[in-house]
């Protein structure tokens, strides 16, 4: 990947910003990548790759991805379609899969429909303006608001949280808008 | 106490209002009981109960106002519109003088921002702290004059369920009506509230605070085991081929349940009016009085309350099945398969119900938010095939399965059902396209917790919901039916016999007019009367072919039964009337026909104008039109003609 390719399809966030970011914000955590022009606030396909970039940076190497721009187009649009339909698993080659640790790590915001059963997180919901006005308020006032804490009943999309003792039933396309950042792991949790 | 001062007063009037699922509406229950009755609100097709509540002290009587339930005051949805308009006094006829706010002492924070919005407005207030049983149990739980100091208005802890803290209540509110409520009462509260044009963000923030100081020692959530287990129920219950079969089979466990025990009272009543016409015709001299009261008015209130069972049973099961917290988990379930047809979750079980009636299953779709979707439904819900229909498809199939296997009519039943729910479906993906376009609402709900249900509340909902049949569509249906007699009645045939008189009538006249439209279809003049007099109610079908039939054969007609009668009749020229090509075109246009006056009455009552009626009369009669020709032509082509 040439530092022009983008690593944020959805922003079309070029490796080369986020490596002048990383240089010039030195960031302690990997999601505070997102502050570089949203990456990875969409469909959250880059999240894993901006915390290899993340990663490289803080051991002191020039963060680099040797994926070509063309097999990661085409593995995001798979991924993209697959969770459409919620088939998709990420290859064991994905970073994501291949270190348990990382999956998703703590702090870093991902789509509310990544988190698993059991998982609490709290929530941004900068990313649903598009969703109509009417939802939004609807949203807001049944207890889902920036910053307030949830649970995953039933993972997935359609899901099911609760925030405080509220469970709301989410149809997949708002929940695919609701970024959240995990605050615990959930009952999958290897011993 | 000031009641005896001023008796002329009218009766106060307090709205109660908060947000869905707080146990508003048991406690307006526990208030009113029976003395309450539902009404649309000016203007809005939304419901509210109008109860009143006697009080042992003060006040002897307070009229209570049960608004929808809503989550915000502020959005454009019609439950925020008729709380919004109700509270600042511009819905004519129910200016309220005070208001009760019901909040969930459960869960408290997302309560209380309804409730700044509430009580922002300039009416004397009461907060009501409902489902306190619950609360009390739990560590750190608010404190109610705390809570009253933060809000500025009296907080009584209720609790619906189980009654306690109702005398409490009622001194509450009776001493915030008699009180004068002025601009500084209601600037000093404003004072505590957050402003006016407060975000979302703002008013979460404000109920944080309120909470926090309300209830200091609260401990934060702890990682509950039974969480744990209601979340495993609930991924089942969700689950894309788990959650619909479990619903499917709830669903054929309820209609099989009403059919079972609706079938008994319904035959009853069908005996005891038959009884009553039979001898309204003994007592009375023979005449035109005695055919009215007989045939017109008898038959036509058996009409009406024959429906009753069903309607009972229906309301009253699904009112066990919504109290019990698994409905919402259905309706979350089956979302995605009706998101195809431009439905959704909550569509399902009213269409789901019309296969028992209709009329139900329309005057269910109130659990619908959205307006478009709600219409798209009562529109397509006569489509699918209710028991009317059945002893049609019975008399129908019977005679295009002779000499044809045994599986044939099994397939033949299969396939009506089939045909009607199709067609429903496409027709609301058509409407939701062309005439009720909008965007597919993202679906966002609660998912109330589960309970055991409460059966005083089913039996309020279903009380209520026999009053609003009887009163609405019932006069409707027994007007139809006053005139359907008065069509097949006059002009009067002295001396003549039924097929006679049945030919000769407005209907019969109608009937050879309106021949020639339905040629197409392979239909003679008798079976036109016998389609034109089902267009009032379906099943008149079966007993108009009879009294053609049976009027027009040699033979004794007591020697045979109906179907046979019917399926041997001649046309004019000799040749019978049901070919399989008829036959067949005939069922076709009875599984997709609108012919239930009363259905088109209640989609009147419940869209609130003869648009909607007139769209789904001309649309089914249309589609069953070209359906029954292409089937006539179909089955003719392959062979089956006469």
């Amino acid at each position: 990947m040439q530092p022009d390719d983008h690593v944020c399809l959805c922003f079309r966030v070029s490796l080369r910003k986020l490596q002048n970011h990383l240089e010039r914000e030195r960031p302690t955590v990997a999601s505070q990548l997102s502050e570089c022009l949203g990456a990875g606030t969409g469909c959250g396909w880059c999240v894993p790759f901006l915390r290899r970039l993340h990663a490289q940076h803080v051991a002191g190497t020039l963060p680099a991805l040797d994926e070509s721009p063309e097999d990661y187009a085409a593995r995001r649009t798979q991924y993209r379609a697959g969770r459409r339909h919620g088939t998709y698993d990420r290859p064991s080659s994905d970073p994501m899969a291949s270190d348990p640790d990382r999956s998703p790590a703590p702090s870093v915001r991902v789509p509310l429909t990544q988190l698993r059963r059991g998982q609490r997180a709290i929530v941004d919901c900068s990313n649903l303006a598009d969703l109509p006005e009417g939802e939004r308020c609807l949203l807001h006032a049944m207890g889902m608001h920036d910053d307030c804490q949830l649970r995953v009943c039933s993972p997935g999309a359609p899901c099911i949280v609760q925030i405080d003792d509220t469970r709301l039933g989410i149809s997949a396309e708002v929940a695919r808008r609701i970024m959240v950042t995990p605050i615990e792991d959930g009952d999958r949790r290897a011993p | 106490m000031s009641a005896g001062s001023d008796a002329a007063r009218p009766t106060p009037r307090i709205a109660v209002l908060g947000n869905p699922n707080t146990g508003k509406t048991t406690l307006f229950n526990r208030l009113c009981g029976v003395r309450a009755r539902t009404a649309n609100f000016p203007g809005s097709t939304v419901e509210g109960r109008i109860g009143t509540h006697r009080s042992p002290a003060g006040h002897v009587e307070l009229e209570l106002v049960d608004l929808p339930g809503s989550y915000s005051l502020t959005i454009d949805v019609p439950e925020a519109r008729v709380c919004r308009d109700c509270l600042q006094g511009s819905l004519d006829g129910i200016e309220p003088d005070a208001m009760l706010v019901v909040l969930d002492a459960t869960n408290l924070r997302r309560n209380l921002q309804f409730a700044a919005q509430a009580l922002a407005h300039r009416l004397p207030a009461v907060v009501a702290l409902n489902m306190w049983d619950t609360a009390r149990a739990r560590p750190g739980c608010v404190d109610p004059a705390e809570l009253s100091r933060r809000l500025g208005c009296p907080v009584v802890p209720v609790s619906g369920r189980t009654g306690e803290g109702l005398a409490a209540l009622d001194v509450a509110l009776d001493t915030v009506v008699d009180l004068p409520f002025g601009a500084d009462a209601l600037v000093a509260r404003l004072q505590k509230l957050p402003p006016a044009d407060a975000t979302q963000a703002m008013l979460a923030s404000w109920a944080d605070q309120v909470t926090r100081a309300a209830a200091p020692m609260a401990a934060a959530p702890a990682p509950d085991p039974a969480d744990s287990l209601v979340d495993r129920v609930d991924v089942a219950l969700t689950h894309p081929f788990v959650g619909i079969a479990v619903f499917a089979l709830t669903m054929a466990a309820l209609f099989s349940a009403i059919f079972m025990v609706a079938s008994v009272p319904m035959d009853l009543i069908d005996l005891v009016f038959g009884r009553a016409a039979e001898l309204v015709r003994s007592a009375m001299p023979e005449g035109l009085l005695a055919d009215l009261l007989a045939d017109g008015i008898v038959a036509g209130i058996g009409g009406v309350v024959i429906f009753l069972p069903q309607i009972c049973l229906l309301f009253f099961l699904l009112s066990l099945l919504e109290d019990s917290g698994y409905l919402a988990r259905a309706a979350f379930a089956v979302d995605r398969v009706m998101r195809r047809f431009g439905l959704s979750g909550p569509s399902f079980v009213p269409l789901l119900s019309s296969h028992a009636c209709a009329l139900p299953g329309i005057m269910s779709t109130r659990l619908i938010r959205d307006d478009r979707e709600r219409l798209a439904t009562i529109l397509v819900a006569p489509f699918m095939s209710c028991s009317a229909r059945l002893p049609v498809y019975v008399l129908l199939i019977g005679i295009l399965s002779v000499g044809k296997p045994a599986w044939f009519a099994g397939a033949a039943f299969v396939a009506c059902y089939a045909l009607g729910a199709v067609a429903g479906l496409l027709t609301a993906l058509l409407a939701r396209r062309t005439l009720l376009r909008g965007p597919a609402r993202p679906l966002v709900m609660e998912l109330p917790p589960y309970r055991v249900p409460a059966l005083r509340n089913a039996l309020l909902v279903t009380w209520d919901r026999a009053l609003v049949f009887l009163r609405n569509a019932g006069t409707t249906i027994l007007a139809i039916s006053v005139v359907m007699w008065w069509l097949s009645a006059f002009p009067r045939a002295e001396g003549t016999d039924a097929r006679m008189q049945q030919a000769g009538s407005f209907a019969g006249q109608l009937g050879e007019a309106a021949a020639p439209a339905f040629a197409p279809l392979g239909f003679d003049s008798q079976l036109t009367v016998g389609v034109l007099t089902s267009f009032l109610a379906r099943e008149v079908f079966v007993s108009t072919m009879g009294v053609l039939a049976g009027a027009g054969s040699d033979a004794d007609p007591a020697d045979r039964t109906v179907l046979e009668q019917v399926a041997a009749m001649p046309r004019a020229d000799g040749t019978p009337v049901f070919d399989p090509a008829t036959a067949a075109a005939a069922l076709v246009f009875f599984v997709l026909a609108m012919q239930c006056l009363p259905t088109l009455a209640v989609t009147r009552r419940e869209t609130g104008s003869w648009k909607w009626p007139a769209i789904q009369f001309g649309w089914m009669t249309l589609v069953a039109y070209v359906a029954a020709m292409a089937a006539h032509a179909v089955v003719r082509a392959w062979g089956g003609g006469a």
